[in-house]
C-alpha cells in the first residue's frame, strides 16, 4: 500500500522534471542520483568534497524536503537547502 | 618532558574523546597550543616503560579543510611534528574516513590507526583483513571500542613499539597531474628550507589543489615563492586540460583508490540489521513533529535547569547560611573571635563566597547531565538540522538555541552550554550573546521596580523585558557576524548526521565530573576574591565613627566608591550614590541588588534569631533537607508551567517608599521613566561575577572583558535612550 502511494506520487512529480541533470533539492525521496557537478564557491565544494560527494559518486536521497539528507556509504549527510540546489545530479535510476 | 608525543587525529563523531580519555585515563589537562588561541588537551600514557604526551586534535575530515577548527590539525601535524599520528576511525564507515588516514599517510608521518567501534561493525556483519589494510596504508591498525576500553592496551603498545622511517603512500593521480605534481615536489625538493618543513610530494598535490594554508605557509619561506610560481603555471595549464577542478580531481583520485582498498579488505559476511537510528530520525527530525519535539526537548533541560535544580539550590542555600555559618561562629568562639571583624569577614566574606559558588554545582550538574546525554546520544546534531533556518538570521548553528534558552534561567550554565557548538568563533559569538537573556536573577528586580511604578501593567513591563533582551541579542548578533565575528564566506548548512547512540554512562559521568570541576576552579575562585572584596570595601570606614568592620554603610568604603561612580548614572536617571550601589553589588549577583538597595537606605533586614541547635541536630537538619530537596526537585520534574512573576505585593512598605522617593529625586521628578531606565540596565549590563568566571574560563580573558565593557556600554546606551528619549518624547 505505502509502496504503491509513494509510486504514484514519484511518477507524478517526476513529469514536471526536465530530463537529464537537476539540482539535489528536485530530487525525490528514496530516489537513488549520481553527482555531475557542484555549481558553488571552493568553500562548499571541498567542504562536500571532505565528506565524500564528489562528481560521480552516487548516493540515495533519505529526505527531499526542507534539508536534503542523503546517504552515502551508509552514512547520513545533511544539506540545507541552499547547498542541495549548487548540486547537481541526474538520476541513476533512469539509465538501468 | 615525555619520551614520545602523540597527536591524535580523526574524523567527527567517530568517539574520539572517548579514546583519548581511555587511552590517558584521567590524567589530562587543557592547555593553549603556544601561540594559538585554540585550546588542546593533552594527556599522558605509558607503555612497556615508555611515557607518550596525547595531544587532541580537533575533529576534522580533511587536512585540507577550511574552517580555524579544522585547520589546526593540520598546521599542528606540520609544526609540531609529532612522533605518531594515532587517527581514530569509525569502522563501520570505512571509505570516508580513511580519506584523513590516507592524506596522513601520503605526508609521510607515523600513524597508528584505531579502528573504532569494532562492536558496531561486528554487528553490521563487517569483517576486516587488517593486515593487508596496514600494508597497503603503511600503518598499525588496531580494532578498538573506546567506551568499553577493548584494543585500548594494544593501541598503547602499538605507538611505542614501531620503529623505522615511514614509508608515504604514494597515490596514482592519473597522468596528467602526475606530471604537475613531480614538478612541483622537485621545486620543493630543490629549496632546502622548504624541503625541511614539508613533505614534498604531500605539498605537492596539496598545492596544486589549492590549499590556502599551505600557500600561505611556503610564501614565508624562503624558496617558498619559487614554488608557488611553478604551482600557479601548473594551475593555469591543468585546468584547461583537466575539465574539471584540480582539487575535485584530487578528492576524486583519493577516494577512488579508497574504495578500491576498502573492497579488498572489508567483507560484509551478512545482511546488516534493521537500522533503529533511521526509525527514529524519521520521528525527530519529521517534516512536523520535529519542531515540536525539539522545543519539547529543550523546555526539559530548562525546566531540568532552574527549577529542579532550584530546590537543590535552596538546600546548599540553607546550609551555608545556617549550620555552616553557626560552626564557623562557634569556632571562633573557642578562639576567643566571635564576634569581632574575623567573624564578619570568614561569615559575610568567604561562607557568603563558597556559598555563592556552591549554589551553582546543583545546576550545573544537572546542565551537564543533560548536555551529555543530547550530545553523547546524537540529538545534538539533530537540533542543529532542525533549528537551522532560525539561527541562520543572527549567524549562528542551530543547536546554539539551546544556550540561548538556559540563559533565561542562568547565564552562568548557558555560557558552559556553549560548548557543544563545534567552532571556536560560533562558540564566542554565542557565549556574547547569552547574557542578554534575562535570567531568572535579574527578575526580582523587574517585578520590585515595576510593582512601584507600573502597578497595573507589571506583566506587559517585566515580559517586555525578556523581549527587550532578545531584540538587543538579534540586533548585536547580526552586527557582530557581520563585522568582527564575521565568517570568512557563508557556507550553506552541510554536516554529517551521526547516527543515534545509547547515550554511555561513563562518558557523561566523566562529562558533569570534569566540567563541574572546572567551573569551581575558574569561576569559583572569581566569585570568591569578589565576595571577599565586596565585604571589605563594606567593612573599611571611611569618616564616621565605626571602627574596621563595624561601620555604618554609608560611612564605609562602599558608599564612597558608590559615590565616584554615581555621577555615570546622572544622565540614566538614577545618579543616587544608593542607586549605583545597588547596580555595582550587581556586578556580584543579581540577587544582591535588592537587599542591597534596602542597606543603603538604610533599612536593616531582620537580623537571623541566633539559634542555638546542636551539631547533632545540625547534621540531621542537613539530611533532611537534602531528602526535601530532591523530594521537591522529583516533584518539579513533571511540572511544566511558565515563568513564574511572583507576587508582586508582599513587599515591605519602607523599602517601597524609599525606592520610589530615591528615583523621583535622582530623576527630577521623573520616577517611572528612571526606573524603566533601571530595568533597561540591569536587563543589559554584566549578569554577575559568575558569568564573568565563566566566560573567562570557556572563552578566555580577553573575550571576558569585551564583555564587561561591551555589555556596560550597551547598558548605558539603552538606559539612556529609555530615559532621555521618553523625557524628550514628554513621557513620564
Amino acid at each position: 500500500m505505502r509502496g504503491e502511494r509513494r509510486g504514484h506520487r514519484h511518477r507524478r512529480r517526476r513529469q514536471r522534471r526536465p530530463r537529464g541533470s537537476f539540482p539535489l533539492s528536485a530530487a525525490f525521496a528514496q530516489e537513488r542520483v549520481r553527482l555531475v557537478g557542484i555549481r558553488a564557491g571552493r568553500r562548499l565544494v571541498r567542504r562536500l568534497a571532505d565528506l565524500g560527494l564528489t562528481p560521480g559518486t552516487e548516493v540515495t536521497v533519505w529526505r527531499a524536503s526542507g534539508p536534503v539528507v542523503v546517504v552515502l556509504h551508509r552514512c547520513r549527510i545533511v544539506l540545507g537547502r541552499g547547498a542541495a540546489h549548487a548540486v547537481i545530479v541526474e538520476s541513476s535510476e533512469e539509465d538501468t | 618532558m615525555s619520551d614520545l608525543t602523540a597527536a591524535l587525529a580523526g574524523n567527527p563523531n567517530t568517539g574520539k574523546s572517548s579514546l583519548f580519555n581511555a587511552l590517558t585515563g584521567g590524567a589530562q589537562h587543557v592547555g593553549n597550543w603556544p601561540g594559538k588561541t585554540v585550546q588542546l588537551r593533552r594527556g599522558v600514557f605509558r607503555s612497556e616503560g615508555i611515557e607518550v604526551e596525547v595531544v587532541d586534535l580537533p575533529g576534522t575530515y580533511s587536512l585540507a579543510a577550511l574552517s580555524a577548527d579544522e585547520r589546526m590539525a593540520a598546521g599542528f601535524l606540520l609544526d609540531e611534528a609529532p612522533d605518531t599520528v594515532i587517527t581514530v576511525v569509525d569502522s563501520a564507515n570505512l571509505e570516508r574516513n580513511l580519506y584523513l588516514v590516507v592524506q596522513i599517510a601520503e605526508m609521510g608521518l607515523r600513524q597508528v590507526v584505531a579502528l573504532n567501534m569494532a562492536d558496531v561493525a561486528e554487528r553490521r556483519g563487517l569483517v576486516f583483513d587488517l593486515t593487508r589494510l596496514e600494508e597497503a596504508l603503511g600503518v598499525g591498525v588496531v580494532l578498538t571500542v573506546a567506551r568499553r576500553k577493548k584494543g585500548v592496551d594494544d593501541l598503547r603498545r602499538l605507538v611505542v613499539s614501531a620503529s623505522g622511517e615511514p614509508v608515504p603512500v604514494a597515490i596514482d593521480y592519473g597522468a596528467g597531474l602526475e606530471a604537475a605534481v613531480r614538478a612541483i615536489a622537485e621545486s620543493i625538493e630543490a629549496s632546502p628550507v622548504v624541503s625541511a618543513a614539508v613533505p614534498a610530494r604531500w605539498a605537492a598535490v596539496e598545492l596544486l589543489a589549492g590549499h590556502e594554508s599551505l600557500v600561505e605557509r611556503l610564501g614565508s619561506l624562503e624558496g617558498g615563492e619559487a614554488v608557488l610560481r611553478i604551482v600557479e603555471e601548473r594551475r593555469g595549464v591543468l585546468e584547461e586540460t583537466l575539465g574539471e577542478d584540480i582539487d575535485l580531481a584530487v578528492a576524486d583520485r583519493r577516494y577512488r583508490w579508497i574504495h578500491e582498498l576498502v573492497g579488498s579488505v572489508v567483507v560484509e559476511t551478512e545482511k546488516r540489521p534493521r537500522d533503529w537510528s533511521e526509525r527514529i530520525d524519521r520521528v525527530v527530525l519529521h517534516r512536523f513533529f520535529g519542531l515540536p519535539i525539539f522545543f519539547f526537548t529543550m523546555w526539559v533541560v530548562f525546566k531540568l535547569t532552574t527549577e529542579v535544580a532550584a530546590a537543590y539550590l535552596n538546600w546548599v542555600d540553607v546550609v551555608v547560611s545556617g549550620p555552616l555559618s553557626r560552626w564557623t561562629i562557634a569556632l571562633l568562639g573557642l578562639v576567643g573571635l566571635d564576634g569581632t571583624w574575623v567573624e564578619g569577614l570568614l561569615v559575610d566574606g568567604v561562607l557568603a563566597g563558597v556559598g555563592g559558588v556552591a549554589v551553582f554545582i546543583p545546576v550545573l550538574v544537572l546542565l551537564y547531565f543533560a548536555l551529555g546525554l543530547l550530545e553523547d546520544s546524537g540529538y545534538m546534531a539533530r537540533a542543529a538540522f532542525v533549528m537551522h533556518r532560525a539561527m541562520a538570521a543572527i549567524g549562528l548553528p542551530g543547536n546554539a538555541f539551546l544556550p540561548m534558552l538556559v540563559g533565561f534561567g542562568c547565564t552562568v550554565p548557558a555560557v558552559y552550554a556553549t560548548r557543544t557548538l563545534h567552532s571556536s568563533r560560533d562558540r564566542i559569538l554565542t557565549g556574547l550573546l547569552v547574557p542578554f537573556m534575562s535570567c531568572g536573577a535579574r527578575l526580582p528586580i523587574y517585578v520590585l521596580m515595576a510593582s512601584i511604578f507600573f502597578p497595573r501593567s507589571l506583566g506587559t513591563v517585566v515580559f517586555s523585558m525578556y523581549l527587550l533582551g532578545i531584540a538587543v541579542a538579534v540586533v548585536l548578533g547580526a552586527i557582530l557576524s557581520r563585522t568582527v565575528l564575521r565568517q570568512p564566506e557563508r557556507v550553506p548548512l552541510v554536516m554529517e548526521l551521526p547516527a543515534l547512540r545509547w547515550p554511555d554512562r561513563r562518558t557523561i559521568h566523566r562529562f558533569v565530573r570534569q566540567r563541574t570541576l572546572v567551573f569551581v576552579k575558574v569561576a569559583g575562585t572569581l566569585i570568591l576574591a569578589a565576595s571577599v572584596v565586596v565585604w571589605l570595601l563594606l567593612a573599611i570606614p571611611l569618616g564616621g565613627d565605626g571602627g574596621f568592620g563595624e561601620v555604618d554603610i554609608e560611612d564605609s568604603a562602599f558608599a564612597a566608591g558608590s559615590r565616584v561612580i554615581a555621577p555615570a548614572f546622572d544622565p540614566l536617571g538614577f545618579g543616587a550614590w544608593e542607586q549605583a550601589g545597588s547596580l555595582a553589588s550587581g556586578f556580584v549577583a543579581k540577587e544582591i541588588v535588592v537587599s542591597t538597595l534596602s542597606e543603603t537606605y538604610g533599612l536593616t533586614t531582620a537580623a537571623e534569631a541566633a539559634e542555638d541547635q546542636s551539631v547533632l541536630e545540625d547534621l540531621g537538619e542537613i539530611g533532611m533537607g537534602f531528602l526535601e530537596a530532591t523530594g521537591d526537585a522529583l516533584r518539579a520534574i513533571p511540572s511544566v508551567t511558565g515563568i513564574d512573576l511572583g507576587d508582586g505585593g508582599e513587599r515591605p512598605a519602607d523599602l517601597v517608599l524609599a525606592v520610589r522617593e530615591g528615583l523621583e529625586q535622582s530623576s527630577n521628578g521623573h520616577g517611572p521613566l528612571a526606573a524603566l531606565a533601571f530595568m533597561v540596565f540591569v536587563l543589559l549590563y554584566t549578569p554577575c561575577v559568575a558569568a564573568v568566571g565563566a566566560i573567562r574560563s570557556e572563552l578566555g580573558s580577553r573575550w571576558m572583558w569585551t564583555s564587561i565593557l561591551g555589555q556596560t556600554v550597551v547598558a548605558w546606551v539603552g538606559a539612556f535612550a529609555v530615559f532621555q528619549g521618553g523625557r524628550l518624547l514628554g513621557f513620564g
